[in-house]
Formats: C-alpha cells, structure tokens, sequence
C-alpha cells in the first residue's frame, strides 16, 4: 500500500506544480506525518518537500524545511489527535491548507475551497482507511 | 523538553543548509541539470490534461462536432486584433507621431516559449540560455500575458494577469485610464478609474506603453462595472480573450 502512497505524493507534486494551485502535497505531508512513524514520515515529507521546490521553482529547502515543521508539530500532539474526533484532525488540516495557499498562492475563491475540501476529505479517507493508527504507537514524549 | 527523532532534526538541519545554498545560487550546478527532466516530465503532464480536456469539450458538444469552440476563439481573437488595429489606424491619421507608437513594432525580438505548467504562475521552457530576464513581457499575438518574474538556466516563470500581485498601468479603447489588478479570487480588476470617466461594457483594455510594457497590449474587455458613489474611483471586471488553458506556445519580448 506504501507504493500507492508514493505515486499519490508524486501525482500530486504535478498536480500542484504543473496543473492546479491546489496544496495537495502539503495534505498528504500532514496525513503522513499523523500516519506514519516519525523515521519513516520525516524521510517522505524531507523528500515530497524536495521535489516540490524542485517542480514548483521554489528556493531549495523551503517546502521541506515546512513540512518537517509541520511533522514536528503535530507529533506533539499526534496522541491526542489520534484520541480525539477526527473533526479536530480535519479543521487543523484545513486551517494548514489555507495558512499556505494564501501564503504561497494567493487564492481564495469559493471553488478553489470546495477543491480543496474535497481533496482534503478524500485523502484523509484514504489514509484513514489503509494507514491506520495504533494509539499505543508513541513516537514522542513530551 | 521535546524529544525529537534523530533523522528529523538531521533533515531540518539539511533543509536549512540546502535554503541557505540555494538563497545564494550555489546549488545551481545541481539544479540545472535536474530541470532538463523536471521540463519534459512537466510538458507531458500538461499536454496530458490539454487532451484531457479537450477531450472532455468533444463529449460535451459531440453534436456541434466541427469545433465550434475553436472557431469561435479564432473569430474572437481575429475581432479582437482587428478592433485594435482600427484604433490604432484612427490613432495615426490623428498623429504621424503616434504611428511611431504603433504596438509590437518589428524591432522586438521574440523568443518562442513552450509552456510547462501553470499553477499560481505560468512556467515556461526558456530561461537564461535564451536570454530571458525577469520583468520581461510574454505575449501571444497582440495579448499581454504577463511578465517574466523568476528564471533560471531552462525555465522562467510568468506572472499572470489574474496574479494577486499583478498590477500595471492600463487604457481602454476609448482613452480612460486606470490600473489593472489581479484579485485572490483570480479574477481581473480594471480600477483606479475616476468617476467622471466613463466606463462601457466590451471596451478593449489595453496596455499604455508605461512601466517597460509595450503599449497597445491587449489585456481583455470590460464585462462588469461597478460605480459606487462614495468612492474617488469606479471599477470594472475585466474578462481576458484569450484562454490561458489552452496555450501552448507564447512568446516572450526580449528588446525593452
């Protein structure tokens, strides 16, 4: 399931940089940085980021250096969101994705939101569904 | 205290490092070569979904089979040009000086440009090696585009019309002057116009020649116009001509 994972993270860098401003890549940074182990999440979201400054023409590191944030982030609070309703998890990646579309992109148009909503809810299911979260699974400690 | 991963704080560390080269160019001998994939697989993905769509505009309209759509965009376009050459003809038989000012004069220099992608900007396959700059204008016919802003050895990136952070002197045909401005919502806004000037619906807007743009470009027509009385200034919607969709070549000037 993890080679699907891959081709989604590289469908959508060509997606956002080739296609639509849409910030796809940094949902499935923030679905994986909840998902994944900490070792394995931080090495896809350095790279996916990586690539993104690469396709996008951003300066190097950038996006990479955001994501990586973003990880550190939420891995402080990844049990009490993996405890919590997933609507918390939902707002908080919508708020995320807005924070960086008007930052990178400047967009804000109602369609552009239910685009977005709607990329949102369908790969929060499907990383819900095929990358389940063990909550004894504790990576950090605060 | 927070207990962070190893490999997490080695990436943050590597990611500041790469920003930090990059913020001064040093990693453009890594870069470089890395664009001459990035362009081709970005072309693919492009042409990809210009099929795609058109593809999808066939099922729609599969009756009108004979590609109405195009014809209409050629005539629309052809319209367009034609209106801008009459004001420009009743232009010089006002003015000899104003025939000097005639818009795309023959000394500009034309650089054909594919294009890769658009995002939030436009990207094209040309950059330094073409003697692309930044602030350079893209074209296609007599349609303003928008301006080169970022370039690197293979590829620049354009800033659209509709760009939140587009803004540039403009005129409509009959003369009234004002500033066109992208919005967030990606739509174009003809403003900054005074109230005694009036403002009609399907009135060319056209670049003035000012801030290192050609003059005459044109930008689009006016297809709503808000007045409010309380304000210095009434605004208007502009709606491009062309579709930026389904450009595939446009060219950059290269003499101003």
């Amino acid at each position: 399931m993890k080679y699907f994972l891959f081709i989604f993270i590289f469908l959508s860098l060509l997606i956002e940089s080739a296609l639509y401003p849409l910030p796809l890549s940094l949902i499935f940074a923030f679905m994986v940085s909840l998902h994944l182990n900490q070792k394995e999440a931080s090495v896809i979201v350095f790279t996916e980021g990586l690539l993104l400054d690469l396709f996008s023409f951003r300066v190097f590191g950038t996006d990479s250096l955001i994501f990586l944030l973003l990880l550190v982030f939420l891995s402080l609070f990844r049990q009490k969101m993996h405890a919590g309703r997933a609507l918390y998890r939902l707002i908080l990646l919508f708020a995320a994705c807005l924070i960086y579309s008007l930052f990178f992109y400047k967009i804000f148009s109602t369609g552009y939101i239910i685009t977005a909503i709607l990329s949102i809810l369908g790969i929060f299911i499907y990383m819900e569904r095929f990358f389940p979260v063990s909550l004894t699974d504790k990576r950090l400690s605060l | 205290m927070v207990k962070t991963d190893k490999y997490t704080s080695l990436l943050i560390i590597l990611s500041i490092l790469l920003l930090f080269l990059d913020f001064f160019h040093l990693l453009n001998v890594v870069k470089n070569p890395l664009e001459s994939v990035i362009i081709p697989v970005k072309q693919e993905v492009y042409n990809a979904k210009m099929a795609l769509s058109n593809f999808t505009a066939i099922l729609w309209q599969y009756s009108k089979f004979n590609s109405l759509a195009q014809n209409e965009q050629r005539l629309i376009k052809e319209n367009n040009d034609l209106s801008l050459q009459i004001q420009l003809l009743q232009e010089e038989n006002n003015s000899v000086r104003k025939q000097l000012d005639a818009p795309l004069p023959a000394d500009f220099h034309y650089i054909p440009a594919l294009v890769v992608g658009i995002s939030r900007y436009m990207e094209i396959s040309v950059g330094e090696n073409a003697g692309v700059k930044p602030g350079m204008t893209v074209v296609d016919g007599a349609n303003l585009i928008g301006k080169v802003v970022s370039v690197t050895l293979l590829r620049s990136r354009v800033m659209l019309l509709n760009d939140p952070d587009m803004s540039l002197p403009a005129k409509t045909s009959r003369g009234v002057v004002g500033r066109v401005t992208g919005q967030s919502s990606q739509t174009i806004i003809f403003e900054r116009v005074l109230q005694k000037d009036s403002l009609f619906l399907n009135d060319q807007v056209v670049t003035t020649g000012e801030e290192n743009l050609p003059p005459n470009l044109i930008l689009g027509k006016i297809v709503h116009i808000t007045v409010n009385d309380t304000d210095p200034y009434k605004r208007a919607k502009i709606e491009p001509v062309i579709n930026l969709q389904n450009l595939k070549t446009v060219f950059v000037i290269s003499t101003l």
